[in-house]
C-alpha cells in the first residue's frame, strides 16, 4: 500500500514553477499492479520516483510499508571506474544483503558478461551495462518493482530469460510501470493512473485508463 | 538457474545508516586510491611536497629552525591542519554532486555522503600525520608532542567547522550554481592567510585584527601551541574556534533539515 497525502510537486524553472502534481491524495491498494499513463512531460517518471521514495514532494507526504526497488535496470547508479563486482558489492551493502559472494555469482552468471565482471564498468558496451543492471535488479527480492520504460535488453535469448525471471518475481511482488506500449501495460497491470493537467485520475482497470488517455 | 537471495530482516534506521556509510566509505576508498598504481602514496605526496617546498624556501633564506624545532616540523604543524580543512571543505562541498546517481538507491541519503567523506578525510589525515612523523623521527628530527589531548581537541573543532562549512557551501551551490566559481576564488588565498608557514607573532601588530577573523589561523596557532612545547600564542582563542565550529554546524544542519530533498531531486 502506498498512501499519498496532499502531495504537491513542482519544478522551479526560469518561467516560474512548473507543477507536476497539485494537492493530490490517493491510495494505491495492496497487491495491485499499476500502469502510469500520460503524455510526454506530464510527469510520469517523476511520479514513479515519488512513489519509490527516491524523489520527494515539495509539500505533503508519501508513505509506504513496502520494500520498493530502484527503477529496474537502472545503470546511472554505477561508477565507471569501479568493476562490475565492486558496483554489485556496493548495492548489496546498501541494501543490507549479507550474501555478497552468492549475489555476485548470480549476477555474473545471469548477465553473461563473463570476465568483464572484473573490469571497470567504463569498458563495457551499453548492452553489457544494461544486462548487468538488469541482473542486479533480479538478484534482490522486492515487494514492489518500479519499471520505467524498459527498453529491450540484449538478444532474444537474454530477453526470454529476463521475462521468465520477472514472471518468477511477480508471483510475490507487484509492479508500477511507465510505458508507451499499451500491449505491455494491458498484460502486466490491473489498474491505472492517468496524469493529465496536473491532476491525477485513478482507474480500477487498465482499459478505462487507456481510453481516457487516448482521448 | 534462478534462485533468490534470502529476504533480509528489517534493519533499524540506525543500522541502515551504518550500512550505507560503510558502503560509501569503501566506494570512496576504491575510487580514490584503487585506480592508481601507487594508490595511497598520493595521499602522502601532497603534505610532503608542501613540507619540502617550504623547507627549501626557508633554507635558501638560511633559516635554521623556528625556536626549538626544525623547519620541517614547524611546517608540518601548519600544513596538516590546513590540508585537513581544505580537503574536508572541498570534499563535502562536492559530496552530493559527485554521488547524485546513487540517490536512486533509496537508502542513500545526502547526509551519508557527507559523513562518509568526513570520515575518510579524517582517516587520511591521521594516516599521513603518523607516516610523516615517523619519517621525521627516522631522519632524526626532534619529535615530541607536548599536549596531545589539546591537539585532538583542536583538530576535532577544525574538522567539525570544515565539514559544516563544506555542507553550507554545497547548499549555496545548489541554490546559486555560479557561487562555486566565487568560492574557489575565495579559497585561493587561504594558504597564505592561515599561518601555515609563519606565526602571528612574525606579522606586524597592526595587521593582526584582519588576520584574526580567519578561524583556520586560530586552529593552526592553537595546534602549534599544543604540539610544540616552546610555542605560546597570545592571540589565538579556542573559544573563537569553538564558536565558529558550533555556528557553522548549526547552520549546516539547519539548511540540511529544511532543504535536503533538493540535493536528491534530479
Amino acid at each position: 500500500m502506498i498512501e499519498l497525502n496532499n502531495v504537491t510537486k513542482y519544478y522551479v524553472t526560469k518561467l516560474g514553477k512548473k507543477y507536476v502534481l497539485r494537492d493530490v491524495s490517493f491510495v494505491i491498494p495492496e497487491g495491485r499492479d499499476v500502469a502510469i499513463l500520460g503524455k510526454n512531460g506530464a510527469g510520469k517518471s517523476t511520479l514513479l520516483r515519488l512513489l519509490g521514495g527516491i524523489d520527494f514532494p515539495n509539500r505533503g507526504t508519501i508513505s509506504s510499508n513496502k520494500r520498493i526497488s530502484w527503477p529496474l535496470a537502472l545503470s546511472s547508479g554505477f561508477q565507471g571506474s569501479m568493476t562490475g563486482r565492486e558496483n554489485v558489492e556496493f548495492v548489496c551493502r546498501v541494501y543490507g544483503n549479507k550474501a555478497i559472494a552468492k549475489t555476485c555469482r548470480f549476477v555474473k552468471d545471469f548477465s553473461e558478461i563473463q570476465d568483464y565482471f572484473e573490469l571497470p564498468i567504463k569498458t563495457y558496451s551499453s548492452g553489457m551495462k544494461s544486462r548487468l543492471a538488469f541482473a542486479l535488479s533480479m538478484a534482490f527480492d522486492f515487494e514492489l518493482y518500479l519499471i520505467d520504460e524498459i527498453t529491450s535488453v540484449g538478444d532474444a535469448s537474454f530477453r526470454k530469460k529476463c521475462a521468465e525471471s520477472m514472471a518468477e518475481k511477480r508471483k510475490n511482488a507487484n509492479v508500477i510501470m511507465v510505458s508507451h506500449d499499451m500491449g505491455t501495460l494491458r498484460k502486466q497491470c490491473d489498474m491505472s493512473i492517468v496524469l493529465q493537467n496536473r491532476q491525477l485520475t485513478l482507474f480500477d482497470n487498465v482499459e478505462e485508463g487507456i481510453r481516457q488517455y487516448s482521448q | 538457474m534462478i534462485f533468490s537471495v534470502p529476504k533480509n530482516e528489517k534493519r533499524s534506521p540506525l543500522m541502515v545508516m551504518k550500512d550505507v556509510i560503510f558502503a560509501l566509505l569503501l566506494r570512496e576508498v576504491k575510487t580514490r586510491f584503487g585506480a592508481f598504481r601507487l594508490g595511497i602514496f598520493w595521499a602522502l605526496a601532497e603534505p610532503m611536497a608542501h613540507v619540502l617546498l617550504f623547507t627549501v624556501l626557508f633554507g635558501v633564506r638560511a633559516r635554521e629552525g623556528f625556536g626549538s624545532v626544525e623547519t620541517p616540523v614547524f611546517i608540518f604543524t601548519g600544513i596538516m591542519p590546513f590540508l585537513l580543512f581544505q580537503n574536508l571543505f572541498g570534499k563535502c562541498k562536492a559530496a552530493c554532486s559527485a554521488n547524485r546517481g546513487l540517490f536512486h538507491y533509496r537508502y542513500v541519503k545526502p547526509i551519508n555522503t557527507f559523513i562518509a567523506r568526513t570520515l575518510l578525510e579524517t582517516g587520511i589525515f591521521i594516516f599521513t600525520s603518523v607516516c610523516l612523523l615517523t619519517l621525521f623521527f627516522w631522519v632524526g628530527f626532534q619529535i615530541q608532542v607536548y599536549d596531545i589531548l589539546s591537539c585532538i581537541l583542536v583538530i576535532f573543532l577544525l574538522g567539525v567547522m570544515a565539514s559544516s562549512l563544506g555542507i553550507c557551501a554545497a547548499f549555496l551551490i545548489e541554490f546559486f550554481p555560479e557561487s562555486d566559481k566565487f568560492l574557489s576564488i575565495a579559497m585561493k588565498p587561504m594558504l597564505f592567510i592561515s599561518g601555515v608557514f609563519y606565526t602571528l607573532d612574525m606579522i606586524p601588530t597592526q595587521y593582526h585584527h584582519f588576520l584574526l577573523w580567519n578561524p583556520v589561523l586560530h586552529a593552526i596557532e592553537l595546534f602549534r601551541t599544543a604540539f610544540i612545547e616552546s610555542f605560546e600564542t597570545q592571540h589565538a582563542s579556542l573559544f573563537y574556534l569553538f564558536l565558529v565550529a558550533l555556528g557553522s554546524l548549526f547552520l549546516a544542519l539547519r539548511l540540511y533539515r529544511s532543504h535536503w530533498t533538493r540535493m536528491v531531486a534530479t
